[in-house]
């Protein structure tokens, strides 16, 4: 009675939670739709309200594939996909009245879990599952199997090296309908252009960008990391674009002078591939990794799972590419901004001198650092140099290499991101797309060179990095910005918070990485570790399959131990069954074994002796006279007898 | 011994026509040494059935008619004076008998139906401070009417707790009437009866049921039942121990009549509604707590 109960509010509770998983991933309204459907069955359960008839719940169905079409045109991908099979569950829910329905629902809350299972593999998401999974199936045990849990452990354990040998046997592999992922995954919104205010955009949100591993390389501190995104070459004074480059020939450059560095990085459903500045070659599987001019790099498919690449380091890897007569274009320049440019052109004869009129431009004028710039109109550049002067990295980006062009001398724009947060339990970084930020490029020295225009604004922003920079209240971001030694408080020791969050991370990492980097070439690499060992690791293998076999077998053997009668009674059971002649729990045995001799007089004598031992042993409290074990030998050829007779 | 029971049973049958069950159900009763409560409308028998069992049992029969202006003393008896030994002597009241037929219970005043239900429950009777035993074996076998009748005092649950079983009678289907009307008067019949008991051979025989043995199987069985009774949902009164008890004496008296010294689960369901009828009933009156019964037994489950 109290186990029931049990039963089904665990399995209610794992619904819900299969349902919230999905919930979070899917447009709102479809999750209110599916919470409110389990409310309302609560409802009519609870308080006898007004239930919905099958056809109207059928209905809703239709009406939800409609509206579902309507808002994607299509219901592949991972979006409308979630969002149909989740509306559906709610509206199963609602149905839900005998053991099929019953069966239905659990079928749909293991596709709600397994979906979720094949699209995020984050660590935190295994509590939930596996306690969503179990309810489910231990709903699905039926209610008479005597101890439910320790079957369910036996399951569980017995499944155990089968998924690890599936693990080993089937590399992680790139599902193609898992392509489109909508319009509100990866919200690294990265693109080829730089409006004004694009970057503070991304820099807006706090989710994981990619986790780098940079342990081998002399690159220690939040100020020398750069990631390379894009690099944009057209200039329109603040706005600037790419240029469509066609992708190098991959060339392989492994030489001593370089160093691995090793990158997971985010689903973006993107190509953007993130390569620290002075990387010459990124690997990922084979033949995905094209680079293009200036090393940037992207892949050949979207990024719909996380990654994990690596970059080949070099120390002194320079690009010495040759600048187009591309890389000096500008926009024309009017107003004061051309009054200035003539002025600057005259205070130095290098390439050097002028820029350093721009910088002290930068430096002299109170130019303010912020992640709300506010709106630029068409004469961008010279509201924003010379009036309001607010600007976030893109902004001083943008105007610098605008300005450097205009003085003659080669430069571009680069998005990417800079710095991170350095977790020192995993040793690894982690870049939020709060890190995303802009810099430039000039030609000078025939090498490009970078200059970040945001070093002389708000140096602190490179020093600590952009999570504990925006940590800041606004004013204090304003006076704090150029005190390069100024630290937060909590710098030193750490907070216990800090510790958990650095940890859980760790932990998240080490998983993922864990089931990400098996792939195809991690799987040849293993095969080819075993060589000559193959057969003997297989024999291996088995043997250890078996020992563990026997150990669950004997460690689970359910402890009821049926007596010779029970043996009986099941046996007829079973053979009754066969013969639709059921028992129903309330029907006393010998009852029963009357009702199979009515239905088949050539089993009287001996169902007469079985209901005699049985009827003697478990109500008399006496041996019986037969001997159990002709007796069973007698049943059996009986049956077999009619069994023959009736397959003729 | 229990061939003499299987001769009762025949030869009661032959004036209670066609109420086999019934018939059998009742001698169980007496064997379990329990109280027995008959309901239904009158004339379907009922009295015609107490007075064949008194008279095949050889136990001392006495009748109560029950109305509503019967005062205790009337049941009991009273002390009345006796000028020639100037003293009061008891003068015994009708219940002083092994079998009192108490005809239709529910037409006397709650307080009459008290002194008849106390007198059940403890053996003895007390009138103006002394006390006097009452015969051995005693036993009460009340009839009542359907309590939507009116004039009637419905028994309180309490009180219903002392009858160890409940019977309906229902109407004799028509092939059977036709054969009572064509028939002999029962009452002739029940006239010319004689014993089939020997003095205190009954009383024996009521003994031996404590010897039938009650299998771990099915006093679990029993449990099961009284467990349902107790469940959330379940609309019948829930069931006492002692509910229990009674219902795994009835079932040992019914294995008795089976010629078995066990009892198996057939046993208790044969007699689980009408040990737990009118107490699963309460208030609701006997036919619901038979309904409720019923359902009990169906959603039971036998230990296997």
């Amino acid at each position: 009675m109290r186990k029931e109960f049990f039963a089904q509010t665990y399995f209610s509770l794992s619904v819900v939670m299969a349902m919230l998983m999905v919930a979070v991933e899917v447009t709102p309204w479809v999750a209110f739709l599916g919470m409110g459907m389990l409310i309302w069955k609560w409802g009519t359960e609870k308080y006898h309200w007004q239930g919905l008839s099958r056809r109207f719940t059928g209905f809703l169905s239709m009406l939800l594939l409609g509206q579902v079409l309507f808002q994607y045109r299509t219901i592949v991908g991972q979006e409308p996909s979630y969002t149909l099979l989740l509306g559906l569950s709610g509206l199963r829910v609602m149905d839900y009245s005998n053991d099929r329905d019953h069966k239905f629902v659990a079928l749909l809350a293991f596709i709600l879990i397994s979906v979720k299972a094949l699209f995020s593999i984050d660590i935190y998401w295994i509590l939930p599952s596996a306690f969503a999974f179990w309810g489910i199936w231990y709903s699905l045990i039926p209610a008479h199997t005597p101890a439910k849990g320790r079957t369910l452990w036996k399951i569980f354990l017995l499944s155990v090296p089968f998924t690890v040998i599936l693990f080993f046997a089937f590399p992680r592999v790139v599902i193609p309908w898992a392509m489109s992922r909508g319009s509100t995954y990866g919200q690294i919104g990265f693109t080829e252009d730089l409006n004004p205010g694009r970057v503070a955009e991304i820099a807006g949100s706090t989710q994981l960008a990619f986790r780098a591993k940079i342990d081998r390389l002399p690159l220690k501190e939040s100020k020398d990391l750069y990631w390379r995104g894009s690099v944009l070459s057209a200039s329109r004074g603040l706005v600037w674009r790419a240029i469509p480059t066609m992708p190098n020939s991959a060339e392989t450059i492994r030489g001593r002078s370089t160093m691995p560095y090793e990158v997971a990085i985010e689903p973006t459903s993107q190509n953007f591939l993130f390569a620290l500045e002075g990387t010459q070659v990124l690997s990922l599987e084979a033949g995905r990794v094209t680079s293009l001019n200036h090393s940037v790099f992207r892949t050949n498919r979207p990024i719909v799972a996380t990654t994990v690449y690596q970059g080949w380091w070099g120390m002194h890897f320079r690009d010495t590419t040759e600048p187009t007569v591309a890389d000096l274009k500008t926009p024309e320049f009017k107003g004061k901004v051309a009054e200035w440019l003539a002025e600057a052109s005259k205070a130095g004869h290098t390439p050097e001198e002028r820029l350093d009129q721009i910088k002290k431009l930068f430096v002299e004028k109170k130019f303010v650092y912020t992640l709300n710039p506010g709106t630029y109109g068409t004469n961008d550049l010279e509201e924003f140099l010379f009036e309001r002067r607010k600007g976030f990295c893109e902004h001083f980006a943008g105007a610098y290499a605008t300005l450097a062009r205009g003085l003659g001398v080669p430069a571009r724009v680069v998005v990417g991101y800079q710095g991170g947060r350095f977790n020192p339990l995993g040793n690894f970084w982690r870049i939020a797309q709060r890190d995303a930020h802009a810099w430039a490029e000039v030609y000078v020295d025939k090498t490009w060179q970078r200059v970040d225009p945001t070093s002389w604004v708000a140096p602190l922003r490179l020093v600590i990095g952009a999570e504990e920079f925006f940590s800041l209240s606004e004013s204090d971001q304003e006076v704090f910005a150029k005190q390069i030694d100024w630290r937060p408080p909590s710098q030193d020791s750490m907070l216990w918070w800090d510790r958990v969050t650095f940890l859980m991370e760790d932990l998240n990492y080490r998983w993922s990485y864990f089931l990400m980097e098996f792939d195809r070439s991690s799987q040849d690499s293993f095969f080819a570790l075993l060589g000559r060992y193959k057969l003997l690791s297989f024999a291996g293998v088995c043997f250890a399959l078996l020992i563990f076999f026997f150990l669950v077998q004997n460690l689970f053997k359910t402890r009821v131990k049926i007596s010779e009668e029970q043996e009986f009674l099941n046996e007829v059971q079973e053979w009754g069954l066969q013969h639709h002649i059921i028992r129903a729990p309330s029907e006393p045995p010998l009852q029963y074994f009357k009702r199979v001799e009515n239905k088949f007089p050539e089993l009287k004598e001996v169902l007469g002796k079985v209901a005699r031992f049985y009827d003697l042993k478990v109500y008399a409290g006496q041996p019986g006279s037969d001997s159990a074990k002709a007796l069973k030998q007698e049943w059996k050829s009986s049956i077999t007898s009619i069994n023959g007779r009736g397959s003729d | 011994m229990s061939k003499k029971f299987h001769e009762l049973i025949a030869e009661a049958s032959k004036v209670v026509l066609d109420k086999d069950t019934e018939v059998r159900l009742a001698i169980t009763c007496l064997l379990a040494g329990g109280h027995l409560l008959i309901e239904d409308m009158p004339g379907v028998g009922k009295t015609t059935l107490v007075q064949t069992l008194g008279k095949l049992t050889g136990l001392k029969t006495q009748r109560i008619q029950f109305t509503i202006d019967l005062l205790p003393a009337d049941v009991l008896g009273s002390q009345i004076f006796n000028p020639q030994e100037h003293k009061f002597s008891f003068h015994a009241g009708p219940i002083f008998a092994q079998l009192v037929m108490a005809d239709e219970l529910n037409r006397a005043s709650p307080r009459t139906q008290s002194a008849l239900l106390q007198a059940m429950e403890e053996g003895e009777i007390s009138v103006d401070g002394m006390t006097w035993e009452l015969p051995k074996p005693f036993y009460v076998i009340a009839t009542q009417n359907p309590h939507q009748q009116t004039g009637t005092f419905p028994l309180p649950e309490s009180q219903l707790d002392r009858f160890l079983m409940s019977l309906e009678l229902n109407y004799a289907s028509k092939g059977t009437e036709v054969r009572i009307l064509q028939g002999e008067d029962p009452r002739a019949i029940v006239k010319r009866m004689v014993s089939l008991f020997a003095e205190g051979e009954f009383e024996g025989a009521v003994k031996n049921i404590e010897k039938v043995k009650l299998s771990e199987n099915v006093a679990t069985y029993i449990a099961n039942v009284l467990e349902g009774s107790r469940r959330e949902g379940f609309e019948g009164a829930p069931l006492s121990t002692r509910c229990g008890i009674s219902l795994a004496r009835a079932a040992k008296a019914w294995a008795f009549l089976d010629d078995r010294d066990y009892v198996r689960p057939e046993d208790v369901q044969h007699v689980l509604i009408p040990v737990l009828g009118h107490r699963l009933g309460g208030n609701h009156g006997i036919k619901r707590g038979r309904e409720w019964a019923a359902v009990l037994k169906k959603t039971t489950p036998v230990p296997v």
